[in-house]
């Protein structure tokens, strides 16, 4: 009598089994090739591929966790701080390592810089939201980002820009926001569009240029 | 391919994390992410819906930090959460309406419109492993892949260490008559008390 699925499995599985079906499995083909059989198969069970979950998934998450958290907490603006210090030091990074066409760039960023910096002085919110609009149409006024671009610049961009989506739930929950949080809120979002607009036109500044300067420079 | 299991975190990370450091968060995203989609994925087998759990999984992971003794492996209590998600999404009610109960589990009628989403599967074992019935799919892959024994399966499902081996008896049959009827070869059992 040849051993059952539910034997066979727990052979596969080094459970005991009653020595007499140990025995027939051993010395029957059909049995050795069916326990065969099940090996190979939870063999090839382990090596299907993973499959890849969205990034949308990781930015919703973010933001529920966000959502979550007390509008009040120290956590809250560290998260905040964090990130958008975090962003501003990947620009900047990522504008100091770049060969890009400085010249070409520094005059379009001067007139975004120029007029970004003065927004900590002031103490209204009015400015900070005009400064945003501003930022926001320039960046409207920009070329489409280009269909191939470099991945550390996207992944910038995608940061940058899930940061300001955050920001935006905050705001939107304005009414629960004293000045001062509300300001610190603009604050931020002023400067996350300004390095969005930084990086994005190095980005455009690089993808200007000729192929033979991209990455050594010359002429 | 890494099961959940075989992921590791170190217990640094783990500091950094319950302290709220989104870094942290982000890492332990990164690393988990993937092995708990793809177990999901073969739980729920319907993307969407992996998605929307997967999503659940980790916000409950991120806000309960705290919460993990310890005791046993972090991968594990992670596995542990995701397998309650898509367990209690398929005893759900929007589930169920789909489902009839059987004698020994939930077996499902319309499997997640299976027939779609075969498509998208390469080999004849992701088909066929897609089609069993969703208990005998969690089963036999909570077992041979995830490397769990009957007795942890059998915790996870309320039920006994026997209902795990049944189970798993009951998809190995399954998936071998599939994968032989794809591959064209004999119906017929081979190994059988009756053959």
């Amino acid at each position: 009598m040849h051993a059952d699925f539910q034997e066979l499995l727990n052979l596969r599985a080094g459970e005991p089994v009653a020595a007499d079906v140990a025995q027939h499995v051993s010395k029957c083909p059909k049995c050795g090739l069916e326990l065969g059989r099940l090996q190979r198969v939870a063999h090839e069970l382990q090596q299907l591929p993973q499959f890849e979950p969205p990034q949308r998934v990781w930015l919703t998450v973010r933001e529920r966790l966000l959502r979550s958290a007390p509008l009040h907490s120290h956590g809250g603006w560290i998260y905040l701080s964090t990130a958008a210090a975090a962003i501003v030091a990947i620009v900047t990074g990522v504008l100091w390592t770049k060969t890009i066409d400085r010249d070409n760039t520094a005059r379009h960023v001067a007139v975004v810089a120029g007029s970004a910096l003065p927004v900590n002085d002031h103490d209204s919110i009015a400015p900070l939201v005009v400064r945003s609009q501003e930022l926001e149409a320039l960046l409207r006024q920009m070329p489409q980002r280009p269909t191939v671009e470099r991945a550390a610049t996207s992944a910038t961009i995608d940061e940058i820009q899930s940061t300001i989506q955050m920001l935006d739930l905050q705001l939107s929950n304005s009414s629960r926001l004293d000045h001062e949080e509300a300001k610190r809120l603009w604050n931020t979002r002023v400067q996350l569009l300004d390095s969005l607009v930084y990086v994005r036109y190095a980005e455009v500044a690089r993808d200007a240029r000729p192929i033979n300067t991209l990455d050594t420079g010359a002429i | 391919m890494p099961a959940l299991h075989s992921v590791e975190i170190s217990s640094e990370v783990l500091e950094r994390a319950r302290a709220g450091d989104t870094d942290a968060h982000a890492y332990l995203y990164r690393t988990l992410s993937k092995p708990v989609y793809t177990l999901l994925r073969r739980f729920v087998v319907r993307p969407a819906i992996a998605e929307e759990l997967l999503q659940d999984v980790f916000v409950e992971i991120l806000r309960n930090l705290n919460h993990y003794s310890g005791i046993g492996s972090f991968p594990g209590w992670v596995r542990s959460i995701a397998v309650n998600k898509a367990l209690m999404y398929l005893r759900s009610p929007w589930h169920r309406s789909l489902s009839w109960l059987g004698a020994d589990g939930i077996q499902s009628i319309h499997e997640e419109s299976v027939a779609a989403i075969h498509d998208s599967f390469d080999s004849d074992l992701e088909r066929a492993l897609a089609a069993l019935p969703a208990v005998s799919r969690a089963v036999v892959w909570l077992h041979d892949v995830e490397e769990m024994t009957h007795a942890e399966i059998a915790r996870l499902f309320g039920r006994t260490a026997s209902f795990s081996k049944s189970q798993l008896a009951r998809a190995h049959r399954e998936l071998r008559d599939r994968l032989e009827t794809s591959s064209g070869g004999l119906a017929c059992m081979p190994i059988s008390r009756n053959c």
